[in-house]
């Protein structure tokens, strides 16, 4: 593998998921390519992909403790061992779980000393895995709504990414990670074994601040960085975030210009670059040269 | 017959604390002891849990039942404490309104002296997933 590159950049909106699809597809082209969707809670990519994530998901379960009433002797020691309070024991009753705490340590298991608790799964989302064209296999997690254990999910997801590069005869030459927007434990997790952060950012003052707490991450995981500006010219703003650029020393790599056509197809969800690639000009295209740009830089 | 009920309340003032709007993550609770429709005797806790990063509900839970509470007023209450609060058994009591706030510990007292609070039927407030700090909804401590 070549290169697994992150795509983030912390504000909502900004086109990580535009960017992290269409590099991929352009990318496959010409490399064997992984896009992982690890904006679990709400995976957009196969929307640009035109793929439906019906019926043939992977559950992902975690553990969580079952309490056999009878054979506890309400000595209280898994609620005194739970670090998250998840475990609340009143005397001479046994424990109740409130299932939202636990984080499936398993430790209230390994302490009880009378058989009282016994692995139970708790099933916290969906992972996908399809093939697309030839050259471009997609792994998406998807949290089922109100589950709080996103970033086990990521892991989850993201270790059966790695276990299929490991298997493929051919191996692969790049992963691409699509991630939520933030900055939080969910983002962290999808970056923490990336090789570098692209992050994908738009020229205000919002853009600006959410861009900063990325590159804070990615310092933070060490990972180096580059900054992708999206509809770079919407407003004149490019001295704010070349300054955070230089600061930081995240490269801009790309400036993708604003463009209706971007967004009409976007709306329609619509991969871009799919419309255009047949076409022998498509290159030449402002936003698709953009592209080409960094996959230049990625190839060098 | 000794009652003893728990109110989250935002300072260490006793009966003249104001009640806090969170329970998990109340600052204080005044535990008021009540016999015969009158007042025996007040005490007051800072609440452990108030900056806890998650499970404050619980721990909240545990830390009332350690002072001998049998029974808690909240209004708002969220999925954990609630959860806990349903073990434990404690009768979990509120306000039938929450017009004209602030309130202070000696009205809810008052109010449950004269019967006036009405039964908690679980939580009435989301969750603060991941454990965020205390909220303050406008009320000043």
């Amino acid at each position: 593998m070549q290169k697994i590159i992150g795509i983030s950049g912390g504000k909502g909106g900004t086109g990580k998921t535009f960017v992290a699809t269409n590099l991929a597809i352009m990318l496959a082209e010409n490399h064997r390519v992984l896009l992982a969707d690890a904006d679990v809670e709400n995976p957009n990519v196969s929307i640009l992909l035109n793929e439906k994530l019906e019926g043939n998901g992977q559950v992902v379960s975690s553990f969580i403790p079952k309490i056999i009433p009878e054979n506890c002797i309400f000595c209280g020691t898994c609620a005194n061992a739970c670090r998250y309070h998840a475990l609340f024991q009143m005397k001479m009753k046994s424990p109740v779980l409130i299932e939202p705490l636990c984080r499936s340590c398993e430790l209230c298991m390994k302490v009880c000393t009378s058989s009282a608790i016994e692995s139970e799964q708790h099933a916290i989302g969906e992972i996908f895995r399809y093939e697309k064209d030839s050259n471009l296999t997609v792994f998406v997690g998807r949290l089922f709504p109100g589950e709080t254990k996103t970033p086990r999910l990521i892991s989850k997801m993201l270790e059966q990414a790695r276990e299929d590069t490991a298997r493929s005869s051919n191996g692969y030459d790049f992963m691409i990670v699509d991630c939520a927007p933030g900055a939080h434990c969910d983002v962290e997790k999808a970056l923490k074994d990336t090789d570098e952060v692209y992050c994908v950012t738009e020229p205000t003052p919002l853009g600006a601040h959410d861009l900063k707490r990325t590159l804070e991450l990615a310092r933070f995981l060490n990972k180096p960085a580059k900054i992708i500006i999206n509809r770079a010219d919407m407003v004149e703003y490019s001295t704010p975030i070349e300054l955070i650029s230089k600061e930081w020393g995240a490269d801009i790599i790309a400036r993708i210009p604003l463009s209706r056509e971007v967004m009409e197809t976007y709306a329609r969800g619509e991969s871009l670059y799919y419309i255009h690639k047949a076409k022998a000009d498509h290159l030449d295209h402002p936003v698709l040269k953009e592209f080409s740009k960094i996959i230049e830089m990625m190839e060098s | 017959m000794m009652t003893t009920i728990a109110i989250p309340s935002v300072s260490g003032d006793g009966l003249d604390s104001k009640v806090d709007f969170q329970f998990g993550r109340a600052l204080f609770f005044t535990f008021v002891k009540v016999e015969e429709g009158k007042v025996k005797e007040v005490t007051i806790a800072a609440n452990p849990a108030s900056n806890a990063m998650g499970g404050a509900g619980s721990q909240s839970v545990s830390f009332i039942m350690e002072h001998g509470a049998d029974t808690a007023f909240a209004i708002q209450l969220g999925p954990n404490a609630a959860t806990a609060l349903k073990a434990s058994g404690m009768q979990v009591l509120t306000r039938i309104d929450f017009s004209s706030p602030p309130y202070k510990v000696k009205q809810i007292i008052d109010e449950f002296i004269d019967n006036r609070l009405v039964s908690m039927q679980g939580a009435n407030v989301p969750g603060h997933a991941g454990g965020m700090h205390r909220h303050r909804f406008g009320q000043k401590g």
